[in-house]
């Protein structure tokens, strides 16, 4: 029980890293190109 | 009024990351900068009033390139640091679809414990194994979800598309029929066993900001917030379990209230134990 708050801490602080570098690579140059596209797989014709 | 708070986010859930209305008149997608953010929810992109990204059609695309999306894993991991699974029970409009069709009167059956465990394989093995060995987006082609934000409309709207129907389509179609018809039966049996998202999300559930907090001092062990939680968990038992979504219905019992990881006496200062408290002069037991 105590050591969740260290938990949390480390977590948040670890996905703020992961969300940052992938910002950093212009991941989401790539995300919106890939969402602008239609996803032939969610249609059923991919 | 919790329990409406609920309806309410549920359906702000559905509407707002859905809100390009032109989509549907013109048979287009939004291709604005807003399809650079990744959802946390299940909400297909392909749906063509979608304003945002699919976050595990995200992570797929990148498998499928060899490549992990750290910024869809770092979107979806400072999500689940910050409310655990709580965009699964107040937001995600599959989820809402699930709560609302267990409401049909009828025969009603529990889901083996075993089954908690799929979503990770459904993870593990559509979402990243297989995109990364076939190039292609398995979880995609077999999500009931996008068949009916996505494939469905999109069927209905397009003869081109209509044209390209073939034995995928109906496959699509009959897994959402099959999810559909279980969840007349069973509490929420895509997000419990199935969802590649709320597998992502329960691993935050111990550490999240937010914490579901129970009094055992006010608790008489009745076993009803078992009977009105979506994912039938007794929050009294385990308050970090991986299956909860953090819905709050719950909290309606004042044993139990939403509180923060670093609030150490959510309930004030711990009550003396009744027992005790009949022993000794002058104290009292809530």
């Amino acid at each position: 029980m105590k050591g969740r708050p260290i938990a949390f801490l480390v977590t948040a602080v670890g996905a703020a890293s992961v969300l940052l570098c992938g910002i950093f690579r212009k991941e989401i140059a790539e995300v919106l190109v890939n969402g602008a596209l239609l996803c032939l797989s969610c249609v059923g014709i991919g | 009024m919790r329990f409406l708070a609920r309806r309410i986010s549920q359906a702000l859930g559905a509407i707002l990351p859905n809100a390009w209305l032109p989509g549907f008149l013109s048979a287009t997608l939004y291709q604005g900068p807003l399809k650079g953010v990744c959802t946390p929810l299940l909400n297909c992109y392909a749906c063509p009033s979608a304003l945002l990204s699919c976050p595990i059609g995200t992570l797929q695309h990148f498998a499928a390139g060899g490549n992990v999306s750290w910024y869809a894993v770092g979107t979806l991991s400072v999500v689940g640091a910050s409310v655990g699974r709580m965009t699964c029970g107040t937001l995600c409009p599959f989820g809402a679809l699930q709560d609302l069709l267990y409401k049909f009167r009828g025969w009603k059956a529990s889901l083996p414990h075993w089954t908690r465990y799929l979503r990770y394989a459904v993870l593990a093995v559509l979402v990243f194994i297989i995109p990364y060995l076939t190039r292609e987006n398995w979880f995609s082609k077999l999500c009931p979800v996008g068949t009916l934000m996505g494939a469905l409309p999109w069927v209905t709207m397009s003869a081109d598309i209509r044209s390209m129907v073939h034995g995928l389509f109906w496959v699509k179609i009959a897994i959402l029929l099959f999810f559909i018809t279980t969840a007349t039966m069973v509490k929420r049996p895509f997000c419990r066993a199935i969802c590649p998202l709320g597998a992502i999300f329960s691993l935050f559930n111990k550490s999240s900001f937010l914490q579901l907090a129970w009094d055992p001092d006010t608790c008489t062990r009745c076993g009803k917030c078992r009977e009105i939680c979506p994912v039938d968990i007794r929050p009294d038992r385990n308050r970090t379990d991986p299956d909860c979504l953090r819905c709050l219905d719950c909290t309606r019992c004042p044993s139990l209230k939403l509180t923060t990881v670093f609030h150490r006496q959510p309930f004030g200062e711990t009550a003396v134990p009744a027992t005790v408290a009949s022993s000794v002069p002058g104290a009292s037991a809530r």
